[in-house]
């Protein structure tokens, strides 16, 4: 139990790297949960930034979670993304959490297309800005080079770099620093979604360093 | 023994759907086309239209300063773009082609007698910084080899060796702005008032009738 989270509200919304049971929607919600915060968590497979300030149908299913309930999961034309205005009026966080850069880098293109994602990612912190809540942004971890996604290290090391100076005015947290490239075991032939192993590690690493970031210290509640 | 085999096929059915569950579906990552950005800017001293090449579209641009700039418009990279410029019953066409996230200025300026000319400035830039503004100078003078473009009380250097028809960019602190463009001892003041984190700005400098303009304006994409 943290006193810092103790009875915090937390509202977390990511990718697919939260919308499958035994991804961070198990693993940190769960983690954060210990810590004595309410979690609300949020998953859409293949979405970008802005997604989340629009409805849209996820390209591959999605998953919810509401504090202490099971894992809600949702396919095809019954999952939807819901705007991050409503759920801060439905949920009232005192912290939000972003899970989100895999889906936006590009992995197969010769270049980051940067225009693209500034704006994808300036639709979500402006909806962040408006609501005045406080907010961390957790970017890619190292995953394994190849497999379908076509993920490899240097565009990893690009991306987060540029979540790193972009993400404002939420708090970037860098999950590169959290294990050595390859480290964390990947599902075959997939190099960007990790095994339940995996995904317990980046949950445990990402709960530390919220627990550790000042921003719970700015956090009136 | 009929009925064993089919309870097996089912039970073995159920656990490779849990594996597919368990493994989110392929989706691409980044934007769905490579995309680059065109815009217009009138140099001239009269008012212009940009006619798309159907005709169908149409951007009014004056000769006054905050309505000389178009903003950019995204066009699938690799695509020639064709368009027309109208000023009174003279019309100039203007063909050209984006590379992946290029930005891609068209300046319109006056020709020889009642005639126009146009010149193109591309840049690619990867200076995006939420937390910081991003300033550019764009020399649209034939008669100025090299500008240079200094701010602040101590008039620092903020961008120099801008050569004709071309563009140099950094990003700055998001302060108020005053600077000067400077090209040999001449120079030209301009206000850009308080600048705003995560935006970015374009300063033109040109000339008409031997005269030195510049002004400024919002890169909106």
């Amino acid at each position: 139990m943290s006193l810092l989270l103790a009875g915090m509200t937390v509202l977390m919304i990511g990718d697919s790297h939260m919308a499958t049971k035994g991804y961070l929607i198990s693993s940190l919600h769960d983690e954060l949960m210990q810590q004595g915060a309410r979690v609300y968590s949020y998953g859409a497979c293949g979405t970008q930034s802005g997604d989340w300030m629009r409805t849209i149908q996820p390209p591959c299913g999605g998953a919810f979670r509401l504090n202490d309930k099971p894992i809600r999961i949702r396919a095809g034309e019954a999952a939807f993304t819901t705007p991050l205005p409503d759920l801060v009026r439905e949920h009232h966080p005192d912290l939000i959490v972003v899970i989100n850069g895999d889906t936006m880098a590009g992995y197969k293109s010769a270049v980051l297309p940067r225009p693209w994602i500034s704006r994808e990612i300036s639709m979500l912190t402006h909806g962040v800005k408006a609501s005045g809540v406080r907010c961390v942004w957790v970017g890619p971890a190292w995953g394994n080079e190849g497999g379908k996604n076509g993920k490899n290290f240097p565009r990893v090391k690009e991306m987060s770099d540029f979540l790193a100076e972009n993400v404002a005015p939420c708090t970037y947290i860098n999950s590169l620093t959290m294990s050595k490239p390859g480290e964390w075991g990947t599902l075959p032939d997939d190099g960007q979604h990790f095994t339940d192993a995996g995904y317990q590690s980046w949950g445990s690493a990402i709960a530390k360093q919220i627990l550790s970031s000042d921003i719970l210290q700015k956090i009136k509640h | 023994m009929k009925m064993y085999r089919i309870v097996k096929v089912s039970v073995l059915f159920a656990a490779l759907s849990g594996v597919v569950w368990a493994e989110p579906q392929l989706y691409e990552t980044g934007p769905a086309e490579e995309s680059s950005y065109v815009r217009f800017v009138n140099a001239t001293d009269k008012d212009i239209s940009v006619l798309s090449s159907t005709g169908a579209a149409k951007i009014a641009l004056n000769s006054k300063a905050e309505g000389r700039v178009s903003r950019f418009y995204p066009v699938k990279a690799g695509t020639k773009l064709s368009a027309t410029i109208q000023r009174g019953d003279k019309k100039e066409p203007v063909e050209v082609t984006g590379k992946p996230w290029e930005y891609i200025t068209i300046a319109v300026l006056p020709g020889s007698g009642a005639q126009m000319e146009t010149k193109i400035v591309r840049e690619t830039p990867t200076d995006f910084n939420a937390m910081k503004s991003s300033v550019a100078l764009f020399n649209l003078d034939a008669k100025c080899p090299e500008a240079v473009m200094q701010g602040g009380a101590k008039a620092v250097t903020i961008l120099e060796n801008v050569k004709s028809f071309s563009v140099a960019r950094r990003l700055v602190n998001p302060v108020k702005l005053t600077a000067t463009v400077n090209c040999g001892a001449a120079g030209s003041s301009i206000d850009l008032s308080q600048l705003q984190a995560g935006e970015r700005y374009s300063v033109f400098m040109f000339s008409l009738k031997n005269a030195r303009r510049v002004f400024f304006s919002r890169d909106v994409n």
